[in-house]
């Protein structure tokens, strides 16, 4: 048992900077208020004028696939063909790359991460933490989303090569015929699938989860695109997100009307591409004022891992509000990625996924004191440390 | 004349955080004093910084503003000649938009000075302009046409060419990089001999060559290196030949600073922050700490578009974080990179005879919730926020 006295809690679910405690029993949050009798054989933090928030959420990230140190690592596009629906990104997870040490250091306690946005549909993203006793109890789930690309990553990969996609229509017709052909498959599949007989389609038995509920990540920066995404996923009725969602902030009636959840970034760094071109840390302030639920991304390694606190810094600096920032690096990261019944806010039941702040976490001199995931304190900070361990690399 | 009151100045040569007037007259700073406005009791304008603080421009010694543009792929992106790994006489100048949006980002950060250079896919890619960052043409914005070498020994060589030219390896990095300087002092040699001796005939015009020999007359060379093993290749061969050079990037310095502090290198550092690559698996802001610990003056370097030159104060802010002081991450992109580059007779400082590059910060400069609100170029506002 572990109990965390006299922090200034930021649950995300209401509690805003007062004090209070939080026990945690089994790996779970069991209490969170005022714990007035200390129970035997627990262990006590004093947080007393420490922010304490839920660890860190990245919805949407490549860390453990994009690998750091040698080409032989990058696994993070497969893009050999445009749609590979039967791809799961924990197959090519490292495990132990160093990006994940420094993910906890930042108060980074849970990844989603996946394959990228060369192909129209590139695989499933998975959620895990970022340290625990052994790979299989990171997991919070292998397959959590699917992930689909529009813009041009996908048409730039295959169109220079003068293979399909070479045009937005052509990514479009992609993905529409994949859709077609997994919802048919998904049909007879109901009716037929104990059948022995059944003629079966490896990456069609992915896909057709998606009409199960499975949500799919659609990367999508320019308007265009974004409503592209919308009308599609309005067809077929998917569960879906908006990866980047860079011109968000230019069409939010649009997104509105659709109850359309966005992951907002990468936003650090120059705009590199064209369909990032609008690009503005201002976006975070006009999605809040409209009421979209969004969350901050870092898409890692692009922003790295270690840049999430300054990303959203800049946009509190641009007027998101405080508030909003951290619900967008936690419990909204979480609920656009259907993992926050397990992580994402500081409430009874959920995991025991802790950050106590040295300072506090949108401050320039932000300091993660010590993290906690699943009631194991994974890191105490030391004086002067590196964002690398150089050990390990 | 134009005055700016009421300054918290830091003008990195001995004023720190003191309330101060700036008089400017003709693009140049004229006086710092009390009180200014009694002082010169004439028709003056005047621009009241409210006590805020104010620093020189920031000066960014190396990077690709205008050369490789903001948004666009090819059309926009002259930063790399990847058709010959040796390429001396190429100019950064002849590819510089003064329209790229990087300009603009380059005075919302505060940056007013900048070398700007040829990308990294070569081994010798050409000459480095210093620019002011504002200005219609590009003989608006030119301090020195051709200010610098710029060299590169880093895997986007050995990337561009692998399986179709040499260098595939560092061994060929390492040779090319030494036959044309080899063929340079010899062609310098000649040259010169020619020169002072009218019967010589002077050596069949190479022009390569003919750029490249420039370094035998002290022209700086910038040399971009990332792991520990190339700095250690670039000091050797500079050494060898006796070059002007100053190490670039040095993502791995902080591994090395004993070697770095032996050898006398000047280090332009950065960016210590942002997408690592196997290269630049080290690649952290402790840098900037390590290196003051170790008592070696580093100059700053966002390596714009690699980092946005925009955030060029939150660069040096994440390496503050680290450790760095305040004053030495100041310096690291001001006066030192100033004096680094050969253009600390102009920028990098306020003073008396400088140039007028001034910013007006609306909170302390190293502070992710700080921008630069005016900028000032040779003593006209270039930007307001």
């Amino acid at each position: 048992m572990l109990l965390i006295k006299n922090g200034q809690l930021i649950t995300m679910t209401g509690i805003y900077e007062q004090t209070g405690d939080i026990l945690v029993e089994n790996g779970k949050i069991s209490q969170v208020g005022k714990i007035n009798s200390i129970p035997a054989d627990c262990e006590v933090i004093d947080a007393a004028g420490r922010i304490v928030t839920p660890g860190l959420v990245d919805a949407h990230c490549h860390i453990g696939l994009w690998g750091t140190a040698s080409s032989a690592e990058m696994d993070g596009n497969e893009n050999t063909s445009p749609a590979l629906p039967g791809l799961r990104g924990i197959d090519a997870l490292k495990w132990n790359d160093a990006t994940f040490d420094v993910a906890v250091r930042h108060g980074v306690t849970t990844v989603v991460t996946g394959p990228g946005s060369s192909n129209i549909i590139g695989g499933t993203f998975t959620a895990i933490k970022t340290a625990g006793k052994d790979p299989d109890s990171r997991v919070i789930c292998q397959e959590i989303c699917m992930k689909m690309a529009l813009g041009e990553n996908p048409k730039v990969n295959y169109g220079r090569r003068n293979m399909a996609p070479k045009t937005r229509m052509m990514s479009a017709a992609i993905m529409r015929e994949q859709l077609f052909k997994a919802r048919e498959y998904y049909e007879k599949y109901k009716e037929h699938g104990e059948d022995p007989d059944f003629p079966f389609d490896f990456h069609m038995h992915s896909l057709m989860r998606i009409f199960d509920g499975m949500r799919v990540k659609i990367h999508a920066h320019q308007a265009d695109d974004i409503q592209t995404a919308i009308r599609i996923a309005n067809e077929f009725g998917l569960r879906f997100s908006i990866e980047h969602c860079t011109d968000g902030y230019l069409i939010v009636d649009d997104l509105k009307k659709n109850h359309v959840q966005c992951l907002l970034g990468p936003t650090v760094g120059g705009k590199g591409k064209i369909e990032a071109r609008n690009k503005t840390f201002e976006a975070g302030r006009i999605l809040e004022n409209a009421g979209i639920t969004f969350g901050l991304i870092t898409d890692a390694p692009f922003v790295p891992i270690e840049g999430q606190l300054l990303q959203a810094a800049l946009y509190v600096k641009n007027g998101l509000s405080r508030e909003m920032a951290l619900k967008c690096l936690t419990i909204n990261n979480a609920v656009i990625t259907d993992i926050d019944s397990r992580v994402g806010s500081l409430e009874p039941g959920k995991d025991a996924d802790i950050v106590i702040w040295d300072v506090e976490p949108l401050a320039t001199l932000s300091q993660a004191g010590i993290v906690i995931i699943d009631g194991q304190i994974v890191y105490k900070r030391k004086a002067g440390e590196s964002n690398v361990d150089y050990q390990k690399l | 004349m134009l005055i700016i009151r009421n300054c918290n100045l830091i003008n990195m040569a001995g004023i720190y955080e003191e309330k101060k007037d700036l008089v400017v007259e003709n693009g140049k700073i004229l006086d710092i004093c009390d009180n200014a406005v009694n002082k010169y009791n004439v028709g003056h304008v005047s621009i009241d910084a409210c006590g805020h603080y104010v620093t020189p421009g920031l000066v960014e010694p190396h990077c690709q503003l205008g050369v490789r543009e903001q948004v666009f792929r090819f059309e926009g992106d002259d930063a790399n000649e990847s058709t010959d790994p040796i390429l001396p006489q190429l100019r950064a100048l002849d590819a510089i938009n003064p329209a790229d949006e990087g300009f603009q980002m380059a005075l919302a950060g505060g940056v007013t000075t900048a070398v700007t250079c040829p990308g990294d896919a070569n081994l010798i890619g050409g000459t480095c302009a210093a620019i002011k960052t504002s200005g219609k043409t590009v003989s608006d914005l030119t301090m020195v046409p051709e200010l610098a070498f710029h060299m590169c020994l880093t895997d986007d060589v050995r990337n561009t060419y692998s399986g179709k030219r040499s260098p595939k390896t560092r061994l060929a990095s390492a040779a090319l990089i030494r036959e044309a300087l080899m063929k340079a002092r010899n062609y310098h040699t000649l040259w010169k001999l020619a020169e002072s001796d009218p019967s010589r005939k002077p050596p069949k015009f190479d022009m390569k060559l003919h750029s490249l020999m420039r370094v035998y007359d002290g022209m700086p060379v910038k040399i971009t290196v990332k792991r520990s093993h190339d700095m250690t290749t670039a000091i050797r061969i500079a050494e060898e030949f006796g070059l002007n050079y100053t190490l670039e990037d040095c993502t791995e310095s902080w591994l090395i600073p004993d070697l770095l502090k032996k050898h006398h290198v000047k280090c332009v550092v950065g960016p210590s922050y942002g997408q690592k690559s196997n290269e630049s698996r080290y690649r952290d802001p402790i840098v900037g700490s390590v290196l003051e610990e170790h008592g070696i003056t580093f100059a700053a370097s966002t390596a714009h578009p690699r980092m946005n030159i925009e955030l060029s104060a939150i660069h040096l802010t994440l390496m503050y974080k680290k450790g760095l002081t305040s004053m030495a991450a100041l310096e690291s992109a001001t006066i030192n990179a100033a004096r680094f580059c050969g253009l600390d007779q102009r920028v990098g400082s306020l003073e008396p005879g400088k140039d007028a590059d001034i910013v007006i910060w609306d909170g302390y400069p190293l502070d992710y919730y700080s921008s630069a609100s005016t900028v000032l170029i040779e003593g006209k506002v270039v930007y307001q926020k």
